[in-house]
């Protein structure tokens, strides 16, 4: 089985518009027009429609009237007119999802965006498209489905169109970034965003541009001036969520943990799910508590955070579900690919893991871990000559980090072809090389592998490894191996997190009998609310 | 009484009549307006057939022909007391009498046929009482009441009043003249000629002049929201006159496609169909409209696909429809036919031929009852 996911940065998700519209990276720093105000629609022009359609009762001055549905405040006294339209073998679609809405006070924004089956498909978006070339948002969207079937060419040009359209749209040049790093050309996305006029003067570009800089290994052109802006505060927190986050991972680079925590605390006082994702990543130098509550401030989806999070809690299930949602949001990433066959692979649930690791590899055919995954779904499938065949092309590319895990695939496909003495020993070769490199959980995952995959090929040694792979749980727990063997009927157990820092602690002051809630990090294990100092004084 | 300027052009006229008591602006019944036009009934407040929004509607009869008016009487001298008030009742009144004048000529606008004081004066008291009245031409009612969204009826008389208003708003475009207030309620029926329908636009209490002489020409809009142009929603103003002006005309025009087939206003679908924070007003988007675009353009052309371009009957769908996304582009300075926008104008005379000739190919499919391959 092969390890988890490849090292996490800070690089701009991309996500299909639907998941994007309610992040605030979609269009970036937005400065407000202060002398614009809004006149609404008046009260005695929905007088006199109401009037007018109640003495001629024609469909077109229902029609009319229930325009005035796009000011919510009008919905109480439209109810009527609506329940006509609902009712009126007259009235069209349109006017009957408009009085559906004014039922419901407004749903629409749900049936465009998230129902919509044109934003799913290659076809929908290009019909949408061959009417309106324009549509910036559209070409975004084409690209990825591109990018998740290996069109790359395809991809290249949707985004290209789109920026020449937008060129200055977040959106765009976030996501034209992250294609360039997914196509294996960071240097080409690091010129690019640095390149961009706008990337200058917006947070989200900046932090797009730091965490490409790390990427390629170059100099940031925007890490000192971002540095600057969040210590005089230049940009507001809503804005300044993931350039934080991109500072914080530079300063996590450079082994400044103090101070990337600091950033860390501000990067998730309004967090992303990109933001969210990292700090997960990296808890073990931050020590920063990801909790539900912070999960929920996140604008919606949070599916890679989640997911992340169900990892650490060894609740795989989870993990399953959650990658599903994450591999729709960002179709074209490997990564919720890799993690979900993965977890199916651990689960037993070998039909899974293979359609996971055929879906990402999809995406991204040069991914051996991908391909590894997939082999060993094939090889507990009974289908070895495949298997093998996968091996193989894992092997010639001759990446050395592989070897222990095509080794140990490889022990399976032999274990459960009844060559259980070359089985064993492939797999014991793959042991010996995790414990060369000193991956000790890599070690106990392998070990936990070995000992289901003997029980499967009934090899007369696989009591004896089922206790070894316990003994070595116990010693090096690992979240898969406690998977693999519960499946196992085995009481694995992983131990609780040690206690983290908090950002936020609530403060009761029992006199005044109020909750303030606090900012800041907190020690480590520190409770979830105190008792406010003054309280503690006076007694 | 004195009266002036006949043939073409509107009578103008200052008629003082002798009364015991002064009656009210919303009770003239009966009175004979400079001898030729009698108030026969008064509209309700919210029925004033191409009356604006400022004065009281009376039905009338002119007595030379026989033939209908409408007549609007603004009560300036109730609203003595507030000055401001008063500059600003005259100063719409006057412009509204400007802006007739100007479109007098004009066969796709409604015609005013008279103008003038109204003045009553009663024994005790030399200074009359006036009243500041219009007096326009009467159609048979806005196209509201006439409309029929059922899709096996003909599409040929709403392609027609298309072509009627695009063929309005290029006779404005012509005397450098916007409507901007294009909306069912102002597009009103006329008797037909015999040959095809008579549409006219009504209300040019909201018109703008390039010269920038109106009332309303210092403002951003003026207008009914739920027909606005999106820009405008978002309080957006484009520099060039054209693309302000015209352009916001041409995505009236474009609503008003959306409103006959599909029986929604564009306006109101795209709004609805945005999530709360990007919508405009209180808690919604607070940036420059031009952040907003590309999302506004998506919302617009997936509102237009799937639930308005449907409605069009299939043999015109895709004509129909090029027209109504040229029309409703939500970049303003996109808005138009394309070839007429690299030329340098909006376009409107090029589509309201489209429009007639979509128009006379739905009529022609009619009366032969086949449905092309």
């Amino acid at each position: 089985m092969n390890r988890l996911l490849p090292t996490r940065r800070l690089i701009p998700k991309w996500r299909k518009a639907r998941f994007s519209l309610n992040q605030p990276e979609m269009l970036g720093l937005v400065q407000s027009v202060k002398s614009f105000v809004p006149i609404p629609t008046s009260d005695e022009a929905v007088d006199i429609a109401i009037w007018t359609w109640e003495q001629s009762k024609s469909i077109g001055d229902l029609a009319d009237l229930l325009a005035f549905g796009m000011d919510t405040r009008q919905h109480v006294r439209l109810v009527p007119a609506a329940e006509a339209a609902l009712k009126s073998p007259q009235a069209t679609s349109a006017m009957k999802l408009v009085a559906q809405e004014i039922l419901k006070s407004g749903a629409s924004e749900a049936f465009l965006w998230r129902d919509s089956e044109v934003a799913k498909s290659v076809r929908g978006l290009r019909a949408l498209l061959s009417n309106t070339p324009n549509d910036v948002i559209a070409l975004v969207d084409l690209a990825q489905h591109h990018l998740a079937v290996g069109k790359q060419r395809a991809a290249h040009r949707a985004l290209m169109v789109a920026h020449q359209i937008s060129p200055d749209s977040v959106h765009v040049l976030r996501a034209v970034t992250r294609y360039w790093i997914h196509v294996g050309m960071p240097d080409k996305a690091h010129a690019f965003i640095k390149k961009a006029p706008r990337t200058a003067a917006d947070p989200w570009l900046m932090a797009s541009e730091i965490a490409t800089a790390q990427i390629t290994g170059s100099p940031s052109t925007q890490l000192r001036k971002a540095q600057r802006a969040l210590a005089i505060k230049s940009f507001k927190s809503r804005d300044v969520t993931e350039l934080a986050g991109a500072v914080g991972g530079a300063e996590l680079y450079q082994g400044n943990f103090k101070e990337a925590r600091k950033l860390f605390r501000l990067a998730l006082e309004y967090p992303t799910d990109n933001v969210l994702a990292q700090a997960i990543t990296n808890q073990d130098h931050l020590q920063i508590e990801i909790n539900d509550s912070l999960l929920q401030k996140a604008p919606n989806g949070v599916f890679e955070g989640r997911a992340l999070q169900a990892l650490l809690r060894t609740d795989f299930e989870e993990v399953g579900q959650l990658t599903e949602f994450w591999a729709e949001e960002e179709a074209f990433s490997s990564r919720p690919r890799l993690l979900q066959s993965f977890v199916h692979g651990a689960m037993g649930n070998y039909e899974r893991a293979l359609e996971a690791a055929e879906a990402g590899l999809l995406t991204d055919p040069k991914d051996t871990s991908l391909r590894g995954n997939r082999a060993y779904a094939l090889a507990l499938m009974k289908r070895f000559d495949e298997a093998e065949a996968e091996l193989k092309l894992i092997d010639a590319q001759g990446d050395e980090e592989n070897r222990p895990l095509t080794l140990a695939t490889m022990g399976a496909v032999k274990l459960l072809v009844g060559e259980h003495e070359l089985g064993s020993a492939l797999y014991e070769d793959a042991l010996t090389e995790f414990a060369r490199k000193k991956a000790e959980l890599q070690y106990s995952d392998c070990l936990a592998f070995y000992a289901r995959t003997a029980m499967n090929a009934e090899s007369p040694i696989s009591s004896e490894l089922l206790q070894r792979a316990v003994d070595r749980f116990l010693k090096v727990p690992s979240h898969a191996a406690a998977v693999v063997l519960r499946s196992l009927n085995q009481e694995a157990k992983i131990k609780d997190n040690e206690p983290m820092r908090r950002v936020t602690q609530w403060e009761w002051n029992k006199t005044a009998n109020t909750l303030t809630q606090k900012h800041g990090l907190t020690k480590r294990g520190a409770p979830a609310v105190v008792i406010s100092n003054n309280e503690r004084n006076s007694k | 009484m004195a009266t002036g300027q006949g043939g073409n052009g509107a009578v103008e006229f200052n008629d003082i009549q002798q009364v015991a008591e002064i009656p009210k602006a919303d009770a003239l019944v009966g009175v004979n307006i400079a001898g030729r036009w009698r108030l026969d009934e008064k509209f309700h407040e919210g029925k004033q057939e191409s009356g604006g929004n400022f004065g009281i509607g009376y039905t009338a009869t002119d007595l030379d022909d026989g033939s209908r008016r409408f007549v609007k009487v603004v009560d300036f001298r109730s609203r003595m007391s507030d000055l401001s008030q008063l500059r600003q009742l005259l100063e719409l009144a006057e412009f509204e009498v400007v802006m007739h004048k100007a479109c007098m000529r004009m066969s796709k606008v409604v015609r005013m046929v008279g103008h003038g004081q109204l003045a009553f004066q009663i024994p005790t008291n030399p200074d009359p009482y006036n009243y500041l009245c219009l007096v326009l031409e009467r159609g048979d009612g806005d196209i509201k009441s006439h409309v029929d969204f059922r899709p096996d009826r003909s599409p040929y008389w709403k392609l027609w009043v298309l072509r009627e208003v695009a063929l309005a708003i290029v006779q404005m475009e012509r005397a450098q003249l916007a409507h901007n207030d294009i909306k069912p309620s102002n597009v009103i029926r006329f008797p037909s000629n015999g040959v095809s329908h008579n549409i006219k636009l009504g209300d040019l209490g909201r018109a703008v002049t390039k010269s920038g002489t109106g009332p309303f020409d210092g403002y951003g809009w003026a207008g009914d929201p739920r027909h606005k142009p999106l820009e405008v929603l978002y309080g957006w103003e484009e520099p060039e006159w054209q693309n302000r002006r015209t352009a916001a005309d041409a995505y009236m025009l474009g609503n008003l496609v959306s409103f006959l087939f599909s029986g929604a206003s564009l306006t109101e679908r795209v709004t609805n169909s945005l999530p709360p924070e990007y919508r405009h007003g209180a808690g919604g988007f607070v940036g420059p409209y031009r952040e907003l675009l590309d999302i506004i353009r998506y919302t617009r052309n997936s509102v237009l696909e799937n639930q308005v371009i449907p409605t069009f009957p299939a043999e015109l769908r895709q004509e129909l429809g090029d027209i109504v996304r040229w029309l409703t582009e939500p970049d303003p300075k996109l808005r138009g036919e394309p070839s007429a926008r690299r030329a340098g104008s909006v376009g409107i005379d090029r589509i309201q031929s489209r429009l007639e000739r979509l128009a006379q190919r739905a009529q022609l499919y009619e009366r032969l009852s086949v449905k092309p391959k």
